[in-house]
């Protein structure tokens, strides 16, 4: 890789306790990411890419691990210095019916982050409101629209609005567009492409559907049972995948006759 | 055809309350012994309106218009009896605190089953779980989404129906066990000679189960026809764009994905033409005036004026 990397995240590891059963979520992950791609966490149900996303963003309190943000140790920062570095790292969930405040309407679910970090000037919230609305493709009239009012595609957009209100370098996407119909899939993934490419914004991208991340990944990593069990360039994997976890997921991509 | 017909709908609709618009509308299909048809749409389409009326389990109060038979049953189908059905979320039909073996057996008890606990075990053996005898003791949550999701399909097969009606029964699932769940249902449906409709939103897991498609959009009946043909020489501008718009393992990142403009109308929008003409690439003046008229034959032909072909 040739790009510095914006994130480096070494050792990650964290066990949950179900039953007196430990079981390792994360078990030594190591993730790079450099500035402006797209790096692809895949794997099945339980092999620990969720709970690494919401590591990274210090959702779960790792038991050991360093993660470096922009050179700078996540993981030992607290109070108004988290508060402060948390703007880089944005996240989107896989339902935004369910991240989002449902009695919220467009306009107070975008400008909500704009006030917490003091990003606007009183009387620039509107203007600030209709720019990100305009960066996903909404109109600034769905700014009073109530969040549970408009369509699943409309809210993600919103979603990815209210991540980019802090200006990040870096998305963690959790699965955001399997919660989606495939008429508006693609919208949402053309919207994320485009923003790759006009602001470079680097993504952390959580899936287990590998049509999804063959059509966005610059590369991927597989995760089983908490561990990377392969990690190489998107184009490397698909063509010739070394892992059976890998090979797993890549043969239940459904395929249509002739394609 | 010569197969006996299980169902067949004559310009079926169907309205849940007098206030709301009809969930589907004008649809004429039917579907023969031993046919699996995959019905596909998006949410709020209808597909899972078409499917319980299919299976003749339309809640209390609502309406339907058309006609509805089922010249197999003389009459409604008995629900279990006739009909098996398998729902998205497995801990939605199960009891999470009854073992799993209990509730198959109960489930056989009432079809008239005089060894219900041998059968509740020949039922786990049947959808392919490990030692049936010891996960017949298990309760759900002692279960993964899959073999819950295997126990559901014990269930609904626990009335020994001719019928089997699977909703988006794998779509909770992650791939690799959704692929094992879709490969068993097909192959339980070719042993037993059931009948099934999988209603899905991803038309290639139904290009790979189906032998029949029907694709849904917005209330109306876009699409039918063989599976073989649907997916070779779609009718319907709309199941085209899904077929373009399916992501495989083949296609890599590039500027941008292939992507339906818009979204799905208003359900309670009445519109005068197609509803899809909107967000349709070949749509022309006439299909924002009026319906389209059915065009090809009842089992095998598409609500659209595009002359066949077309879309090659």
């Amino acid at each position: 890789m040739s790009a510095p990397s914006i994130l480096t995240a070494r050792g990650l590891t964290k066990t949950y306790r179900t039953g007196g059963r430990i079981v390792p979520a994360l078990d030594g992950v190591d993730i790079d990411l450099a500035a402006g791609e797209t790096l692809a966490v895949v794997g099945a149900s339980g092999s620990g890419k969720s709970t690494l996303a919401r590591a990274i963003l210090r959702l779960v309190e790792l038991d050991a691990g360093t993660i470096h943000v922009g050179g700078r140790d996540f993981r030992r920062l607290a109070g108004a210095e988290l508060r402060a570095e948390r703007r880089r790292i944005q996240m989107v969930f896989q339902d935004p019916a369910l991240a989002l405040n449902p009695r919220g309407t467009v306009r107070s679910v975008v400008a909500d982050p704009l006030r917490v970090h003091s990003l606007v000037e009183a009387g620039g919230q509107a203007d600030a409101v209709a720019a990100l609305l305009d960066r996903v493709g909404l109109p600034y009239a769905f700014a009073d629209r109530p969040v549970h009012g408009i369509s699943g595609g409309q809210r993600q957009r919103v979603a990815i609005a209210r991540a980019l209100a802090t200006k990040p370098s870096i998305l963690v996407l959790d699965e955001p567009v399997s919660a989606l119909d495939v008429s508006v899939r693609g919208q949402i993934l053309n919207l994320l492409l485009d923003l790759q490419r006009k602001e470079r914004i680097a993504y952390l991208f959580i899936s287990h559907d590998m049509g999804v991340v063959r059509a966005v990944a610059d590369r991927v990593v597989v995760m089983s049972r908490g561990r990377i069990v392969e990690n190489g360039s998107a184009d490397a994997v698909f063509r010739s995948p070394r892992s059976p976890e890998c090979r797993e997921l890549l043969d239940a991509v459904p395929a249509l006759p002739g394609r | 055809m010569t197969a006996e017909v299980l169902v067949r709908l004559a310009g079926a609709g169907v309205r849940y309350s007098a206030g709301l618009p009809a969930a589907i509308a004008g649809v004429s299909l039917s579907l023969a012994r031993g046919e699996r048809l995959a019905v596909i749409g998006e949410s709020g389409s209808g597909k899972t309106t078409l499917a319980l009326a299919m299976a003749g389990l339309l809640p209390a109060g609502s309406t339907v218009e058309g006609r509805i038979e089922w010249p197999a049953f003389g009459g409604a189908p008995k629900p279990g009896r006739d009909v098996g059905y398998v729902f998205q979320d497995p801990s939605g039909s199960l009891d999470p605190v009854m073992r799993v073996g209990d509730q198959l057996a109960e489930v056989a008890a009432a079809h008239g089953d005089a060894d219900p606990h041998v059968n509740a075990v020949e039922l786990i053996a049947q959808v392919e779980l490990p030692d049936p005898v010891r996960t017949a003791r298990a309760y759900p949550h002692e279960l993964s989404g899959g073999q819950r999701q295997r126990i559901a399909l014990a269930l609904a097969l626990a009335g020994r129906p001719s019928m089997l009606i699977a909703d988006e029964a794998t779509s909770a699932l992650d791939p690799v066990v959704q692929k094992k769940l879709a490969e068993l249902v097909v192959r339980l449906c070719r042993t037993n000679g059931l009948t099934l409709v999988f209603v899905t939103h991803d038309i290639a897991l139904a290009a790979g189960l189906g032998t029949r498609i029907a694709v849904v959009y917005s209330a109306r009946l876009a699409e039918t026809g063989p599976a073989e043909r649907v997916l070779s020489d779609p009718a319907h501008p709309y199941t085209k764009a899904l077929l373009e718009s399916h992501l495989g393992r083949d296609v890599p990142r590039g500027a941008r994905v292939h992507a339906i403009e818009g979204q799905p109308p208003d359900p309670a929008l009445a519109l005068p033409g197609c509803r899809f003409a909107l967000r349709c690439r070949h749509a022309v003046a006439t299909c924002n005036r009026s319906e389209p008229g059915w065009a090809g034959a009842r089992d095998d032909g598409a609500a659209c004026i595009l002359p066949a072909g077309m879309l090659r």
